[in-house]
């Protein structure tokens, strides 16, 4: 049994607005008597309905749009780290939905199930008070059941919390998101063999490629600083031989580095935001905010660190 | 004549008064990077691309440029025809930075649009020690 740490981050499982607000309401007010920094990160018609609740206290809490907030669990991550890091010694107190009108694919529900559990990892030793609110009617079932294994907490249709035995520990969730297959490489990718630290051959053949396939121009440099740093950790640690593929499927352009060596990534690497540049694990952090979603699979067969970009 | 043997009072005063063909022999060239020591302002001018095969040299040259004996100023690193700076030379930036930071640290004047969009999403508070110069979009 771990120690309970000091952070608060609750699930609230809801089936439409009046049951929000009943949580909503309280938890806001409490934060308000004691001044803690509070943001509201909703979609529009919640945020009206708690406007509309709180009067004139909600000029206390600050409201963010949810769609502009959550593009990418790695950058929501870091985006959160900064709030508490310029908080200035005041709590920090969270309520947040996300928007699921927009129908995301199977891998972006996987990653913001990875994102909610990697709050636990990361905030853990704050005293943030977080809400994730989900609301049963829109969220898609597997969704909603996964807030159960990445939330210690969890309010399901009540004011009080209520007892939750499906928490699943960071790493382990991590690890378990990583046991999921990658898209496999298919037979007409174009490939280049690596084996000096010497890439400016490789950033030249992605670029090239990549434009070709059609990833617009702003985000070809992000990609190659990305492909960049997973070409050079394999030319280093992997084991040869070491080729780099690339491909477009649909709208995503893929690109792949694969090793025959073996590497131990646990479920955390590199989805921590470092202190600073000096810190171990910013390459492979930043690697992972540069692009769209960065993926590893480490295992007998060899290493594979496997790069999407939305085109 | 060579450069590094003149005052930067005296080349000023020479440049006023000549038409001086300035072909400063770099510290290092091997065909992709580039490093020339610049005087006005004082640092170093960055060429080309920094990968992991230029690490070494890169920290070598950053090293002997900024352990200016008697020299006030900060070190200016001009990254103009800086086509590509890979995470790590960033990262060794981020180092070499904080243990200049005697008051001083690192200027960056002109980073491509590519390297100050990375800096930013790494978060410029990650580099500790390094300042924004001339030419950055965002201030």
């Amino acid at each position: 049994m771990t120690a309970a740490s000091p952070l608060l981050h609750q699930a609230l499982l809801h089936g439409g607005t009046e049951e929000f607000l009943d949580a909503a309401v309280p938890f806001l007010h409490e934060g308000l008597a004691t001044d803690d920094r509070i943001l509201a990160v909703l979609p529009h018609d919640r945020q009206e309905a708690l406007r509309d609740v709180l009067g004139r206290d909600g000029a206390g809490v600050e409201f963010h749009d949810a769609t502009a907030f959550y593009r990418h669990p790695v950058r929501t991550i870091a985006a959160y780290h900064d709030v508490l890091r310029l908080a200035g010694g005041r709590r920090v107190r969270a309520l947040a939905e996300l928007d699921w009108s927009r129908r995301p694919q199977a891998w972006e529900h996987r990653e913001w199930g990875r994102y909610e559990s990697l709050v636990n990892a990361v905030f853990g030793h704050s005293d943030a008070r977080v809400i994730c609110s989900y609301d049963r009617t829109l969220a898609p079932p597997p969704i909603v059941e996964e807030a159960r294994r990445t939330h210690p907490g969890l309010f399901d249709g009540g004011r009080y919390p209520a007892y939750n035995d499906k928490y699943v520990q960071p790493e382990r969730y991590g690890a378990g998101c990583d046991r999921l297959p990658l898209p496999e490489v298919p037979a007409d990718a174009e490939r280049l063999a690596l084996a000096s630290l010497d890439l400016a051959p490789m950033r030249s053949f992605l670029t090239g490629r990549a434009l070709r396939m059609g990833l617009p121009q702003d985000r070809v440099g992000p990609l190659v600083m990305a492909a960049n740093e997973i070409a050079t950790n394999a030319v280093v640690h992997g084991t040869p031989p070491i080729e780099l593929r690339v491909w477009r499927h649909g709208r995503v352009l893929h690109c792949e580095v694969a090793d025959v060596g073996l590497w131990h990534p646990d479920g955390l690497t590199g989805f921590l935001p470092p202190e600073s540049a000096v810190s171990e694990g910013f390459g492979l952090w930043s690697a992972r905010i540069l692009v769209d979603l960065l993926e590893i699979r480490a295992g007998h067969h060899g290493t594979r660190v496997q790069l999407r970009m939305v085109c | 004549m060579d450069r590094r043997r003149c005052a930067p009072e005296a080349l000023s005063a020479l440049q006023n008064h000549h038409e001086v063909l300035v072909e400063v022999n770099p510290e290092y060239d091997d065909g992709v990077l580039r490093m020339t020591r610049t005087y006005a302002p004082y640092g170093l001018r960055l060429e080309g691309e920094i990968d992991g095969a230029r690490h070494q040299a890169f920290t070598q040259t950053l090293t002997s440029v900024s352990d200016p004996r008697d020299r006030a100023d900060q070190v200016h690193l001009e990254l103009a025809n800086l086509r590509f700076m890979d995470l790590v030379a960033l990262n060794l930036l981020g180092s070499h930075a904080l243990r200049l930071t005697r008051g001083k640290g690192l200027v960056l004047d002109n980073p491509s649009p590519e390297l100050e969009s990375v800096i930013e999403m790494v978060g410029f508070h990650r580099l500790p020690g390094i300042a924004k110069g001339l030419g950055w979009r965002r201030s």
